[in-house]
């Protein structure tokens, strides 16, 4: 059974929202974006350990960016429901096992007073809701959440006394009586223990003052004295005193780690929940935030995978984890970004068409996921020389592309296309920059070129617009009106003539300039040339030149430039370890324009309408 | 059945043990409900908490009953529902799923007497109310239910007819049903009516457990009879175990192995466990001559039976004979002080107005009696406060209405008005049962008004005088000594020759009789017949004995007593 959708209607952060889920969900997203909210408002509804106060509308709980916001409301959706539901709902269970709960929140705008209504029913209408007496579903249906300031060191401790308890209890009766005869040795050593501890000098002068003292006090009691024990004389209360410590061919580790503190924690938490799925009276979900807490990558990787394969029931994690990322199908990766001050879910949620984006990835999906689903903007480059060269050059521009959430991804491989169809499907801008190709058209002699990389980048675009050429729609011609005039001009973009390929003639440069300027505005950028040939044709064209000089001393290489381009990112690597702070003298040039237009974007998510 | 709380007999258990679905029959007093309640006992410890069973009874009481019995020492009902049908078919189902497929209701449902209808639909439903059965519901009807549904209407006798449309149609019920039961169990199975029965089958393809408790006396009329033919033909529906409860725990063992051990021997499907004793309370007894000497037998033996049975009274003794004609001569020819109760031809009517009528009967002449027993006897779940203040009323009025006559002189006198009489009588069947209204209970009834004698036969017994009744009137009632006469050839089972081959018509109903004749005794049965017998037209007869009693398998089962005094 699972919770298939969730409706938020101006809760929090959330100002109209739907999100799908699937049987493991998770929920990633930039902090603050609202991923804690989201599994709030599924604990209004579900959570056992919410007391009814708790669960009282706070002013904050209604969305704040729009005015006259005195309601707002949470709609659950399930699917594939469980007998012991099915029994509890009777007829709010809909002719297609489809069940709804609501939540309700009102808030009087003049006296502030606040209520709240939950309803249960079939179909998420006034007419086929049926309000509910509180939440008296809980026993049957309910959610288990562990936030991510859990305590560890209290509950381990706590969950120490049931596991101790149950193993108790599933003694054999001859295992009972042997632990009872080893138990009284242990009475026995325990005294000897104590006897000896009373011996040691310092314990007993540490006493001495005090049973003075108590002498004084209750003369008729001169027997009693106070000593320093080392356990209690009772042999349970001591062994059960003991602590959970690791064994490691058999040499012992205290616990102590928050790390492994963490594991222990989720795994002893997974098992008693295991347990519990064994009576089917009560359906759980379960909801655990940043289970990668305080683990490395490689524990990260195996805690997702135990937490999605050990639980049977619905699961729903978040994380700011590639990792755990990477261990779930893209269709159930929720992407929650924010827009204007609104949190949504990208492709509202759980969705195959994610799915169909990633299908192009194939097995680099691990690789690619990761950094994908953490992203605002997504700079799109050809290859490793471009990353190199604009992470120096946005630091060398001041530009903290972390506090702006950009990730230069390279398409080199994957191609281009791939990508855009997933942060399309994902929400995530992006920008791209791809080289200007020219190409010569095969066996065509006199040869005859065409402007390859500008004909691909608005190729791109098109379908990125959806625009099928063959069936251009009244709606497309309204909102793309330059974009469609452009595509009967792409022929100019091929078979043209030239002496020189590298010098070319007015008409060539102008009909590739009219589609460069088009693609800018979408944020696709195209090169002059390519990003090496770019640099020479800068400012910084200076230090470039010297540079190659120089590596062409020391590498030794017949032509500098050809073995530029053949190594583009050593090549980088090496110009940069040398000359990253000239990169300030490039503000203001073309180069550095989709970097800027990263920024613009990044910021453009957290305005204010 | 404070005896056996703790040990379940071997025919007890296979019931209580069995989980399949099953058809039960049992006799009264044969720890029936103590069996049902131990069997849901057991279904409530096996399955989880949001699972129940189904307890379906015929009256609320029987319904709380079988509640208070189920769920003693502290057993957690969970998911059970228990009730009767009609709150079943309307709770569970038609106001819960009809929705699905009838719409929304624009307010709280009322269930409404076909006849209290609003207009034009009083005259919609009564137009196609004759009809009546499941099987018949024809568009019109649903466009005129689906109507009523919508402004929060269910005409009370469509209960059934509707909860199979919409267990039919709504899936989600159906799942639901599944989801939330293990088992359904409806006792009194002999009552059902078609859509009940329809329910309780359509619950077992579902794969709910179904088990059907029949009662024994009806069950035995009734696998004659039309009315009983649903429990008929679940005995013989594959994956349906039967059973037999037939063990009278009211009755002396030897008593009951004997009824057993009867019903066993004439009637296919009953295999009854006998329980082995020693002491013989089954006696059969020739007197040689014919009913005079009998009855001077009956006075000499009387005392000696009390003596060694340890009878309290002569209240305790029954005369059980096969008409009203043998009633009153016996009546007349004992000496021992004795009282016949006639046997009115109400008394044979099975109907539920006619048994409406008997016990309003039995209140206006009992001054012990109240009309709250009888108000909670037959009142079910729509028994809301309004009701059942209605309801008393109603009784009460029967009495007040007969009172105001002022004698029973006056309301047999030729000429007395009977029709207020009858109405306050329709009035109060009207309000437990308007679905089965019976007119010729009411034509029996105004007979029994009418008519001295079978008005006294409705008067409370006096604990002085013996009781002289038919095998028909017997029924429900209980006495330590039983003397069942009439045990001849021809008259028991009724026998007659037909081109030379004998032919028993009414066999099963002879069979009914001298089962419930003879289980009417607790403490000691003398089963009598006599070398003589005088036919209905006062001629001498040979009499030979019947032929339940010469039957080579329940011989060893009784003693003969043939020339002792006794």
């Amino acid at each position: 059974m699972k919770i298939s959708q969730v409706k938020l209607k101006r809760f929090r952060n959330f100002y109209d929202s739907t999100i799908n889920f699937n049987l493991k969900t998770l929920i990633i997203g930039a902090n603050d974006v609202g991923k804690t909210n989201l599994l709030y408002a599924l604990r209004l509804l579900l959570d056992r350990t919410l007391s009814e106060a708790d669960i009282e509308p706070k002013d904050s709980d209604f969305f704040a960016y729009a005015s006259d916001v005195n309601e707002f409301s949470i709609t659950l959706k399930f699917e594939d429901l469980t007998d012991n539901v099915r029994a509890r709902f009777k007829e709010n269970v809909s002719e297609e096992g489809i069940l709804f709960l609501k939540y309700i929140a009102k808030r009087d705008p003049y006296s502030g007073k606040k209520e709240i209504e939950v309803y249960a029913g079939e179909e998420d209408n006034e007419e086929k809701l049926s309000l509910l007496q509180g939440r008296t579903y809980l026993r049957t249906l309910n959610i288990k959440y562990i936030g991510s300031n859990r305590d560890l060191i209290s509950y381990i401790k706590r969950e120490k006394k049931y596991l101790l308890q149950e193993a108790k209890e599933e003694r054999k009766p001859e295992e009972e009586e042997a632990d009872n005869k080893v138990q009284d040795i242990i009475q026995e050593k325990l005294e000897e223990i104590n006897e000896e501890i009373s011996k040691l000098h310092y314990m007993k002068k540490a006493t001495d003052g005090i049973n003075a003292e108590l002498g004084e006090l209750s003369f008729h009691h001169e027997t009693q004295e106070v000593i320093f024990e080392v356990g209690s004389y009772e042999p349970t209360t001591f062994i059960e005193g003991a602590h959970l410590a690791s064994r490691i061919n058999g040499r012992h580790l205290a616990i102590g780690g928050d790390g492994r503190n963490n594991q222990i924690f989720l795994s002893l938490w997974a098992s008693k929940n295991k347990m519990d799925e064994d009576t089917p009276t009560e359906t759980v979900i379960f909801a655990i935030e940043e289970p990668e807490a305080h683990l490395h990558p490689h524990q990260q990787r195996r805690l997702a995978e135990y937490l999605s394969n050990n639980l049977s029931s619905q699961v729903l994690l978040t994380s700011h984890s590639p990792q755990i990322a990477c261990k779930f199908a893209p269709s159930s990766i929720v992407r929650l970004h924010s827009k204007k001050l609104r949190t949504s879910a990208a492709s509202e949620g759980c969705s195959p068409s994610i799915t169909n984006a990633f299908i192009d990835f194939g097995h680099r999906l691990d690789v690619i996921a990761s950094e994908v689903f953490f992203a605002d903007v997504v700079f799109l480059v050809e290859g490793q020389s471009e990353i190199l060269f604009y992470r120096a050059l946005a630091e060398e521009q001041g530009i903290d592309l972390d506090r702006y959430n950009i990730s230069i991804l390279m398409a080199d491989g994957v191609g281009f296309e791939s990508y855009i169809a997933i942060l399309d499907k994902l929400e995530i801008d992006f920008v791209l920059r791809t080289d200007n190709d020219v190409f010569k058209i095969p066996r065509s002699n006199p040869a005859i070129y065409r402007l390859a990389g500008v004909e691909r980048a608005f190729g791109f675009l098109l379908k990125y617009l959806e625009i099928d050429t063959d069936n251009i729609t009244d709606e497309d011609r309204e909102y793309y009106e330059e974009v469609i005039n452009l595509i009967d001009e792409r022929v100019d973009l091929r078979g043209f003539v030239e002496d020189n390929i590298d010098d070319l003639s007015d008409d060539t440069v102008e009909a590739m300039t009219k589609f460069r300027d088009h693609l800018k505005g979408f944020g696709f950028f195209i090169a002059d040339k390519d990003l090496e040939q770019d640099l020479i044709d800068s400012p910084i064209s200076e230090h470039i030149e010297s540079f190659i000089e120089e590596y062409q001393d020391s590498k030794d290489v017949a032509d500098p430039l050809k073995a530029m381009q053949k190594n583009k990112a050593t090549f980088m690597y090496h110009f940069l370890l040398k000359h990253k702070d000239k990169l300030g003298e490039l503000e203001g040039h073309s180069i550095t324009e989709p970097l800027l237009r990263c920024v613009e974007l990044s910021e453009s998510r957290v305005d204010e309408e | 059945m404070k005896n056996n709380k703790l040990i379940p007999t071997e025919e007890q258990r296979k019931i209580i043990e069995d989980r399949g679905n099953c058809v039960v029959i049992a006799a009264p007093g044969s720890g029936k409900t103590f069996v049902l309640s131990e069997k849901i006992k057991c279904i409530l410890d096996e399955v989880p908490d949001y699972k129940g069973v189904i307890a379906i009874s015929f009256t609320n009481k029987a319904s709380d009953e079988l509640k208070r019995r189920s769920l003693e020492g502290g057993y957690n009902p969970k998911n059970s529902f228990f009730g009767t049908i009609d709150s079943f078919c309307f709770v569970e189902i038609i106001i819960a799923f009809g929705k699905h497929i009838f719409g929304y209701p624009e307010k709280e449902f009322d269930v409404i007497e076909s006849d209290k209808l609003p207009e034009p639909f009083k005259q919609q439903v009564e137009g196609f109310s004759e009809v009546g059965s499941y099987d018949d519901l024809t568009e019109d009807h649903l466009k005129v239910y689906g109507t009523l549904f919508q402004k929060g209407i269910i005409v009370l006798d469509s209960l059934g007819i509707l909860a199979n449309y919409v267990f039919d149609n709504s899936k989600a019920c159906r799942l639901y049903l599944k989801a939330r039961y293990s088992h359904v169990i409806i006792d009194e199975y002999q009552d059902s009516g078609y859509e009940q029965h329809l329910i309780f089958t359509k619950l077992a393809d579902l794969g709910v457990k179904a088990v059907a408790v029949g009662d024994v006396n009806q069950a035995i009329f009734g696998f004659a009879g039309k009315d009983m033919k649903y429990l008929r033909s679940l005995v013989g529906t594959d994956g349906f175990q039967h059973h037999s409860l037939l063990t009278n725990f009211r009755c002396h063992v030897s008593i009951s192995n004997y009824a057993k051990k009867f019903i066993g021997t004439f009637l296919e499907g009953f295999k009854p466990t006998i329980i082995e004793t020693d002491d013989i309370r089954v006696f059969e007894k020739q007197v040689i001559g014919h009913e005079h000497h009998i009855a001077s037998w009956i006075d000499t033996a009387i005392p000696v039976y009390c003596e060694t049975y340890g009878i309290s009274g002569l209240g305790a003794i029954g005369i059980l004979v096969s008409s009203n004609r043998k009633g009153a001569f016996f009546n007349e020819a004992l000496n021992t002080s004795s009282r016949h109760f006639v046997t009115t031809d109400l008394d044979k009517e099975i109907n539920l107005w006619g048994m409406t009528f008997r016990r309003l009967l039995l209140y206006v002449f009992d001054p012990m009696d109240s009309a709250y027993e009888i108000f909670v006897a037959y009142s079910d779940i729509f028994a809301d406060k309004r009701f059942a203040k209605k309801a008393i009323r109603r009784i009460e009025k029967v009495k007040a209405t007969i009172e105001e006559i002022g004698s029973i002189e006056g309301l047999t006198a030729e000429g007395a008005n009977l029709e207020p009489i009858v109405a306050s009588f329709v009035d109060v069947a009207e309000v437990f049962f308007s679905k089965r209204k019976n007119s010729k209970a009411i034509t029996l009834l105004e007979a029994v008004l009418k008519d001295r004698k079978s008005l006294e036969s409705y008067f409370p017994p006096n604990p002085d005088e013996v009781q002289i009744m038919t095998f028909h009137k017997s029924k429900g009632l209980e006495f330590d000594l039983v003397f069942h006469l009439d045990l001849y050839e021809y008259i028991l089972p009724r026998k007659r020759w037909n081109n030379g081959r004998a032919e028993f018509p009414e066999f099963h109903q002879s069979i009914n009789l001298h089962y419930v004749a003879a289980t009417r005794a607790k403490k000691v049965c003398i089963l009598v017949h006599s070398t003589q017998r005088q036919n209905y037209r006062n001629e001498l007869k040979q009499g030979n004995s019947s032929e339940f009693l010469t039957h080579q398998k329940l011989i060893h089962l009784k003693e003969i007593r043939r020339n002792s005094i006794c």
